[in-house]
Formats: C-alpha cells, structure tokens, sequence
C-alpha cells in the first residue's frame, strides 16, 4: 500500500465517542462541584475497595485479552502464509505448464 | 455530589483504558486479518485472469479489481463521517458501481464482488460498530443501501487520489 494514498483518520471520528462523552460528564460534574470538596473526592476515589477491585478486573481482562489476540494473530498468520504457499504452488504450476508447452 | 463525581473519574478512567485496548490492540489485529481476506480476494481474482477463466482487459474484470484495491486502503480508517463527507461530496456526480459493468460481470466476479463488499461492511464494524449496525439494519428494508455506500466510498475516494496526483 502507498503511504501517499492512504486516507486519513477525520477528526471528527467516532473513534474516541465514549472517552468524549465520559469526559464531558465529568468536566461538567467537577465544575458543578465546589473546589472545597475535591480532596474529599480524592479521598473517596483512593479509599473505595470498588476502585482497586475494578482495577484488578481490567488487568485479568486485558491479560487474557492480550493472550487471546496472540493467539488470534498467530492463527490468523499461519492461515496467510498457508495461502500464500498454495498460491505460489499453482502459478508455479501454471509457469511450468507452460514452460512444457 | 461528591460520591457521584468520584464514581465518574472512576467510570472515566475504565472508559480511556478500555478504548485504549480495543483500538490499540483488539482493532488492529481484527483489521489485519480483513485485510488479508480482501488480498485473497484480489488474488482469486487475478488467477482466474491467469488461468484463462476470466478476460483481464474486460471493463467487469477491471472495475473489480479496482474496487477490491480502494477497499483494502481505505478499510482501515473508514468510519460513519468518512461516509458522510463522501456521500456529501458525491450527491451528484457519477455511480461509480456502475450498473452496465455489473450486468456483463460474470456469476465467480459478481460472487467475489459481494464477498468484498461484504468484508468491508465487516471491516467497518470495526471503525465504527454503531454506524454499521444501523447501516446493516436500514439495509434490511432497503437492499440497495449497501452497494450505494461502497460506491460513495469509491467514488469518494477516487475523486480524492486524483486531486492528490494533480
């Protein structure tokens, strides 16, 4: 593929839709909050057992993610190169057909 | 107040590393293996030119292999306003699908086409899972959607490359 043709990304992309969504209900929660009650929210947010057991579920879940996808891509690159092999086989067998011709 | 906020940095968080996962890890390694689908398309395509089966200088055979080509570029970064633009810029110009090469295309290039469109409908699942699903389910009640939104893609970015060259 051609670096110069390849299309790039809009910015406007639905790419990032949930992280915007989630941000923009937390600014808009912070700036409704009063800036005396932030070190209470810090306190809450590093207190919480839910916090660190979220935490610990993310870290499972993208391990076994993780794992998953190689084993995806390892198969999944397996399969070409299988494919690859079998394409080359039958045009070299077309080339030497002919080459007999 | 102060319990809701912090279960929203919470939520926020999640949101960014869950995103972080999906599109730097689980997009790509789903995207490679469409884009190696969409080249065993275009391979099958030029053997059966190879092997005498279909005719490389016919307008069908061409035209496929065009498609199948912009498709395994743009796959990767196509989404809902990728879609919009193109449709937006293309109202009025030419279908580039058009229908005289599909009447002449034979049963194995018709049958190759649609699995392309199909991949790429599915490769676009990926860029964009809500805007395909709705995609899929307006196709349902009108079955010409889909081939309409490869040909504004194609178009679209046919249109482009040629402004890029000049």
């Amino acid at each position: 593929m051609n670096a110069d043709h390849q299309p790039k990304v809009s910015i406007l992309s639905t790419k990032g839709l949930s992280i915007v969504v989630t941000g923009i209900v937390l600014i808009t929660a912070l700036l409704k909050a009063n800036s005396k009650d932030i070190p209470e929210i810090v306190k809450i947010i590093f207190d919480s057992s839910s916090f660190s057991l979220i935490g610990w579920v993310l870290a499972v879940v993208f391990l076994i993610g993780s794992v998953l996808s190689m084993v995806f891509m390892a198969i999944s690159h397996d399969k070409e190169i299988d494919r690859l092999v079998s394409e080359r086989n039958a045009l070299q067998k077309i080339l030497m057909e002919k080459n007999h011709e | 107040m102060n319990e809701i906020i912090a279960r929203l940095i919470l939520l926020y968080l999640v949101t960014l590393l869950i995103a972080a996962f999906y599109w730097g890890v689980v997009q790509k390694i789903l995207m490679r293996r469409f884009l190696c689908r969409f080249f065993a398309h275009r391979d099958e395509l030029r053997r059966l030119a190879i092997m005498g089966i279909e005719d490389p200088s016919s307008a069908s055979y061409k035209q496929l292999d065009g498609i199948i080509s912009i498709l395994i570029e743009i796959a990767p970064v196509y989404s809902l306003t990728t879609f919009v633009w193109a449709y937006i810029r293309n109202k009025y110009t030419h279908a580039p699908l058009n229908t005289k090469s599909n009447c002449d295309m034979s049963v194995r290039l018709l049958e190759l086409r649609n699995k392309a469109i199909r991949d790429f409908v599915l490769a676009t699942f990926l860029n964009s899972p809500l805007f395909t699903a709705i995609l899929v389910i307006f196709n349902r009640i009108n079955s010409v959607l889909l081939s309409k939104y490869v040909a504004y893609t194609i178009a679209d970015f046919t249109t482009n490359r040629a402004y890029r060259k000049a």
